[in-house]
């Protein structure tokens, strides 16, 4: 069977110092041989995303980072519709992608509204930053990092229900084992892949809050992943094993990593 | 100022001789220099010129049956560009219409060894196929598009980036002169567009303890620490993966021989943003990289 996936999108971003509106909208048509893609000249009515609010937050995020290099800058709102086989939705993003360095340090911060204040104590602790040490024998993961390092944790995880995945399905409320059920389609112009999507960690244990605190990502996540870690009056790089977690606690913020998850504060 | 960039893009992956998928990619910018205004607008002509060179890339790749090929070409008011990308046992090559046939017998005559991921335990490394294009385009080309302090390389060396808006002494420094991107929604960039390294009356000598390196798999700047990767996918002692300061890459350059040779492809990333950029090099032996 054909499937034929249209979408519709105007986005505001700020990239570095210049601003790009962008208005596109295309189609992909998966005959189950070929997958064909192409714009299409179809227009509908989407709101202008908000270039104020897009520029007032990047600004905000130049003014905070300036005793530091500002290395990537990305501050983004994009108004969407969608339609896969005669089911229509719309969504509104916003994103936030930051590269912060402080030589030969770089923070890596992305996040799915504009909250500042977690740029500003990235920025801060960065800041005052040492040399690598080992990572503590126990310690904590901020929401933000563990929500990074959620998809390669070995802990219970549910996915969240939302109303449409990228085929326009229901995406329904299931522990993540095994095959997805569900599809990510984060652009029309790729095959959607199998994913799990809004995934959030299922609570255990009990996080002691005096243990060192990882506190920032200093390079993209995995099974070892190399974090900023705050003890004390202390600031160090280190690199943590993410295998296995021995707490967690699972927020209501949502976060753009992988097909979607939410915070999860961890102790490791 | 108030610049206009139109695209037209036709990509197609071929896998084993049969289409799998297909991607028309079209659309004009606007740029006042503080705002770019992007969006979709086919251009009637821009887009009879890529439909007309892909016709051109598909007789070119219809031989091939055992290998994955993406081809790409993407028509401007400045340029056609084409590109074909043939993968076969995880090698890679970039290659074009007018080089596929010798870039696609390389491949098959260059196919992965078995050999394990260990740095193998010669020290000196002969760079053969023009592949200290690589080399030279992570330490000495990604550092000048970052400002970065020229160092002081052999003297027998140059290294220069050629594009339509001219050449830039990449050795001294100076930062590549053309304006790039990806798309009709990307911020254009200061890339590289073609790299050459030269050497002028270098010595030359084949150690007889060496490692003779064919293909590269891919390779890495981090402009933070200066130091550079490079991950070798053919070579003698199997593939490996090098990573050294570009201080220690310039101390290392021991001689090289002949005309810049073309290296069959460099995809180069940055800010999210693919571009193909034209390599040559000529055969050099570098000592004790790392």
């Amino acid at each position: 069977m054909t499937e034929v996936y249209r979408k519709w999108g105007r986005s505001v971003r700020r990239e570095g110092d210049r601003l790009i509106r962008v208005s596109e909208a295309g189609e992909a048509i998966d005959d189950g041989g070929v997958f064909r893609t192409r714009p299409i000249g179809e227009t509908i009515s989407l709101e202008e995303p908000e270039a104020d609010a897009v520029q007032s937050a990047a600004r905000a995020i130049e003014s905070i980072a300036k005793p530091l290099v500002l290395e990537r800058l990305f501050v983004s709102e994009a108004n969407v519709a969608h339609e896969c086989d005669g089911t229509r939705w719309r969504e509104k993003h916003r994103r936030i992608h930051l590269a912060i360095a402080r030589p030969p340090i770089r923070a890596l911060i992305d996040l799915a509204a504009f909250e500042i204040e977690l740029v500003q104590r990235i920025v801060e602790v960065l800041g005052r930053a040492g040399g690598e040490r080992d990572a503590p024998k126990q310690m904590r993961i901020a929401e933000h990092v563990g929500a990074a390092l959620l998809p390669f944790l070995s802990i219970t995880k549910i996915q969240m229900p939302a109303s449409h995945d990228g085929k326009g399905r229901a995406i329904g409320e299931r522990q993540v084992r095994g095959e997805p059920p569900n599809w990510f389609r984060p652009s029309y112009r790729w095959r959607p892949r199998r994913a799990w999507m809004n995934v959030r960690a299922s609570g255990f244990g009990e996080i002691d809050d005096s243990l060192p605190l990882a506190i920032a990502l200093l390079a993209p996540p995995g099974r070892r992943a190399r974090v900023l870690c705050v003890d004390g009056k202390r600031v160090f790089p280190t690199i943590i094993t993410t295998a296995r977690a021995a707490a967690a606690y699972p927020t209501n913020v949502w976060f753009p990593y992988a097909a979607g998850t939410f915070g999860a504060e961890l102790m490791i | 100022m108030n610049g206009r960039y139109a695209m037209v893009r036709r990509d197609e992956l071929w896998v084993r001789g049969v289409l799998a998928e297909s991607r028309l990619n079209a659309g004009e910018a606007i740029d006042n220099g503080r705002e770019i205004v992007a969006f979709n607008r086919i251009d009637s002509a821009l887009r009879d010129r890529c439909e007309a060179e892909m016709d051109r890339v598909r007789a070119a790749i219809a031989s091939i049956r055992d290998a994955r090929v993406r081809c790409v070409v993407r028509a401007t008011d400045d340029e056609i560009e084409s590109t074909i990308a043939i993968t076969m046992r995880g090698v890679s090559v970039v290659s074009t219409p007018e080089t596929i046939d010798s870039d696609y017998a390389l491949l098959k005559v260059c196919g992965p060894t078995s050999v394990g991921r260990l740095k193998p335990a010669r020290t000196h490394f002969v760079w053969r196929n023009g592949s200290a294009a690589v080399l030279l385009h992570e330490a000495i080309g990604h550092a000048a598009e970052h400002g970065h302090e020229p160092l002081d390389w052999p003297k027998w060396l140059r290294v220069r980036d050629e594009s339509r808006d001219g050449t830039a002494d990449l050795l001294a420094g100076e930062a590549p002169l053309g304006t790039r991107r990806e798309s009709f929604r990307d911020v254009p960039l200061r890339r590289m567009t073609r790299l050459v390294a030269a050497q002028h009356d270098a010595s030359f000598e084949l150690p007889d303890d060496r490692v003779e390196i064919h293909l590269i798999a891919g390779g890495a700047y981090e402009p933070l620490t200066e130091i550079v990767t490079i991950n070798v996918a053919v070579s003698d002692a199997g593939p490996f993966t090098i990573r050294a300061a570009r201080r220690a890459i310039a101390r290392s350059l021991a001689g090289a021989t002949g005309a810049p040779i073309r290296y069959p492809g460099v995809i180069c990333s940055r800010e999210g943003q693919e571009l193909y950029v034209g390599s040559h090099a000529p055969v050099i032996v570098t000592t004790d990289i790392a």
